[in-house]
């Protein structure tokens, strides 16, 4: 009989405070999306805190949508930041769109990373990021911050590297996230509160 | 510990599990899925319909703005090879002048020329279209700010100079302008190189 219930302690354990219900409906509380732009004479840093996004978390898995506006990043530099709007042909398509597919989220204790496969929609193209390390840096119940970065290309959108003083910037655009999500309270859970 | 007392903790563990968000009884095939609803779209992000309306008037605009600063740039690193030749001629004329001598005639030309290629420079920066909501910052801020000082040096050096060839044709005292024209010759190339300087690094 000790043993029937030391087991079944042990299976009730993650439902008693050790796991973390992920499950539901997650919203974008805040975050910073920042480009890095490497030049021979100069290396520049465009930042933008306007993204909207969300989540939903089932069985373990998580859908991930993220929005930001291509004019929402400041370079500290209007003219480069211009410049920017023309060469992503933001114009045209002013949003980007990233998808984050996480897998293994649930019953877990706080992970320290995760895995997320990553298709961003950015200057009319559609590129796809598989395996992207994602940095648990905060993980409560209802609440998540996650840091990423996307090894980004301007290939990958067919954007031509601008240019200064005959020199164009690297290829390579890396692109940090660092994002805090909340759970969004159900009507029912708003109630009893 | 009684058999009574056992199923008790039996009885309340059995409800711990079942109750449990995260026990393994729970994640059957049973659990709703909530990605089914249609909750990730684009629309459903919050943005509105002007802020994800496509504009393809806007996208030729900032083209059209690309291309002609690209000439602006091009032409302004252009200018600044006659602009810095002619201010160490006008040393050289200075010296001559100063000699007795009457001729400024080269001084004069390439002035005539720096100015010329310096006003095609700015019509290019000037005419470019600019977008609604456009506000200089950062170094394109220290840059238009630097150029309300050389775009007037730019008319008031070469009118002083005028006058200085107008005095010396007609065997008048220069007075001080000599010194007025260096000075603000001076000025007028500090600020259009910093101006360029600026935007490079």
């Amino acid at each position: 009989m000790k043993k029937i219930l030391i087991l079944l302690s042990l299976l009730a354990l993650p439902g008693t405070g050790f796991s973390l219900d992920l499950n539901g409906h997650w919203v974008l509380e805040k975050s910073e999306i920042t480009y890095t732009v490497t030049h021979p004479l100069h290396v520049v840093h465009g930042k933008s805190i306007s993204a909207k996004g969300k989540g939903v978390c089932y069985s373990g898995h998580g859908d991930f949508h993220l929005g930001v506006l291509v004019k929402s990043f400041d370079s500290g530099d209007g003219n480069r930041d211009l410049h920017m709007l023309e060469v992503t042909r933001a114009g045209l398509y002013p949003l980007i769109d990233v998808k984050a597919k996480l897998a293994d989220i649930g019953g877990k204790k706080a992970p320290q990373e995760l895995t997320a496969d990553v298709t961003i929609q950015f200057a009319g193209k559609t590129k796809e990021y598989p395996k992207i390390k994602l940095e648990v840096i905060e993980w409560k119940e209802g609440t998540a911050r996650i840091t990423g970065i996307i090894p980004l290309t301007l290939k990958d959108f067919d954007i031509e590297p601008p240019s200064l003083l005959t020199m164009p910037v690297k290829n390579e655009v890396p692109v940090k996230l660092d994002t805090s999500w909340h759970r969004e309270t159900t009507k029912a859970e708003g109630n009893k509160k | 510990m009684t058999m009574g007392n056992n199923c008790r903790i039996l009885l309340a563990l059995l409800l711990a599990l079942f109750l449990s968000p995260g026990n393994i009884l729970a994640a059957s095939s049973s659990e709703t899925n909530p990605a089914n609803d249609t909750s990730l779209s684009s629309d459903d992000l919050g943005f509105s319909k002007e802020d994800l309306k496509s504009d393809p008037q806007f996208q030729q605009d900032l083209e059209t703005r690309s291309d002609m600063l690209r000439i602006h740039q091009t032409l302004g690193l252009l200018t600044a090879i006659p602009m810095t030749t002619e201010f160490v001629l006008g040393l050289t004329t200075a010296g001559n002048v100063s000699n007795g001598s009457t001729d400024t005639g080269l001084h004069t030309t390439l002035g005539l020329a720096t100015v010329a290629l310096y006003g095609t420079t700015a019509m290019f920066a000037i005419l470019a279209p600019k977008p609604q909501g456009l506000t200089p910052k950062g170094n394109t801020e220290i840059h238009e700010i630097l150029s309300w000082i050389h775009i007037p040096l730019m008319v008031v050096v070469p009118l002083v100079g005028d006058m200085m060839n107008d005095r010396l044709a007609n065997h008048q005292p220069l007075g001080n302008l000599p010194t007025v024209h260096g000075a603000l010759a001076t000025t007028l190339l500090a600020s259009y190189l910093t101006s360029m300087t600026v935007m490079t690094f």
